[in-house]
């Protein structure tokens, strides 16, 4: 029985770790920081695999936001976090769109953990309040507020990305 | 554009794409996995009242419990029962003429000369005998993969074991016949090389919309 879960343990793993992997990346923007929530998040997941008896993607997605909202509050008692650099910019085609979209990812990069969180839930996974409210274990109204402050801060951080001020102070 | 979250979802799907390839995780995720489950237990065992606490946690463990925290948006999580069966069958040929008419070769994406990436266009896919037809699934759960999405399924377990005896043939052959189509209706969906047997899950990438995935599965 132990045996037949554990197989099933990994081939989810095998077929999923790189899509989870690139979650773990945004979230974290930092390789090591990636594979270490990955790994944790497998290793939460792992220990009550017999128990999940369907969509065990969502299962782990919620294990990793939670996870990564946790360190974020530990990392919040230390006085300074290590931040990712830049990556290297691609092949230039219009120079003021590539600036500004390096700028924006920059910006991104450089938010805080919770934020990041936040608007990856709201824009790349495409959320609605309420469910990003519950993966995140935190009200509606922290997730609007969040999620308006990081657009804020993206807004200082990249001024060629042209936020309205109108979008931001909605 | 109507404000900044397309151009944040876009910077954002930028940064996965530049993600490394994770490390082999899935042994040692595992291991210390069953450790903290059993850390875990023999807590709440000291914590509880001794032999009844004991008695409670084997109860949960044999009878599995169905506590689990809702998630992003998934379906068909339980038993389905496909709208349209899904054939997996070995390709034989693959050419880049239109099907011949009344023959059996079916119409799929065209595929780069080593057959792992899909290129625009269309092909046609001939089979060798080697297939199995499913109809009903454990169950099926509709990801994210890449830019589209795709379909993680669970075989029942004698589906499971009837993909392990046909893919476990076509590790190792040459191309095309290392090469799984999976077939839904008149279509090819995806061919993929087989580089190690499927066991009772795998993933049906090619979707290019959550509705999409969610037809072949009937829910749509």
């Amino acid at each position: 029985m132990d045996e037949r879960v554990r197989q099933d343990f990994t081939e989810f793993v095998t077929a999923r770790s790189a899509e989870l992997f690139r979650l773990a990346y945004v979230l974290t923007a930092d390789r090591h920081a990636a594979e270490d929530l990955l790994q944790n998040t497998l290793i939460k997941a792992a220990a009550h695999w017999g128990r999940i008896h369907s969509s065990p993607e969502a299962y782990v997605r919620r294990i990793m936001y939670r996870e990564q909202v946790s360190l974020w509050r530990w990392r919040a008692r230390r006085p300074e976090t290590a931040m990712a650099q830049v990556p290297e910019p691609p092949e230039p085609d219009q120079a003021g769109t590539v600036e500004a979209r390096l700028d924006l990812k920059g910006a991104l990069l450089a938010l805080p953990p919770r934020k990041r969180a936040v608007l990856v839930l709201r824009y790349l996974e495409d959320l609605p309040e309420g469910q990003v409210a519950s993966i995140l274990g935190c009200s509606v109204g922290t997730v609007r507020s969040q999620t308006h402050k990081a657009i804020a801060q993206l807004k200082l951080d990249a001024p060629s990305l042209g936020l309205s001020d109108t979008e931001v102070n909605r | 554009m109507n404000g900044p979250e397309p151009l944040i979802a876009d910077a954002l799907r930028e940064i996965a794409a530049e993600a490394p390839r994770p490390q082999r995780m899935a042994d040692a995720a595992w291991q210390a996995g069953r450790r903290r489950r059993r850390r875990g237990l023999a807590a709440a065992v000291t914590a509880g009242a001794g032999a009844i606490a004991a008695v409670i946690a084997l109860i949960v463990i044999v009878t599995g419990s169905p506590a689990r925290p809702a998630g992003p948006p998934t379906l068909a999580a339980g038993p389905v029962a496909l709208s349209t069966p899904i054939q997996f069958r070995q390709v034989a040929a693959i050419s880049t003429h239109d099907c011949p008419v009344n023959s059996a070769a079916v119409l799929g994406p065209a595929t780069s000369p080593a057959g792992s990436q899909q290129v625009p266009g269309t092909a046609c896919y001939t089979f060798t005998q080697r297939g199995m037809t499913v109809t009903r699934l454990k169950s099926a759960t509709v990801v994210k993969a890449g830019v589209g999405y795709a379909i993680m399924i669970r075989f029942f377990p004698a589906d499971a074991t009837r993909i392990a005896a046909l893919t476990s043939k076509l590790v190792g052959q040459p191309s095309p016949h290392c090469q799984l189509a999976i077939i839904v209706g008149d279509r090819v969906l995806v061919a993929a090389t087989v580089d190690q047997p499927i066991g009772s899950q795998a993933e049906i990438p090619g979707f290019i919309s959550h509705a999409a995935a969610e037809r072949l599965l009937g829910q749509g």
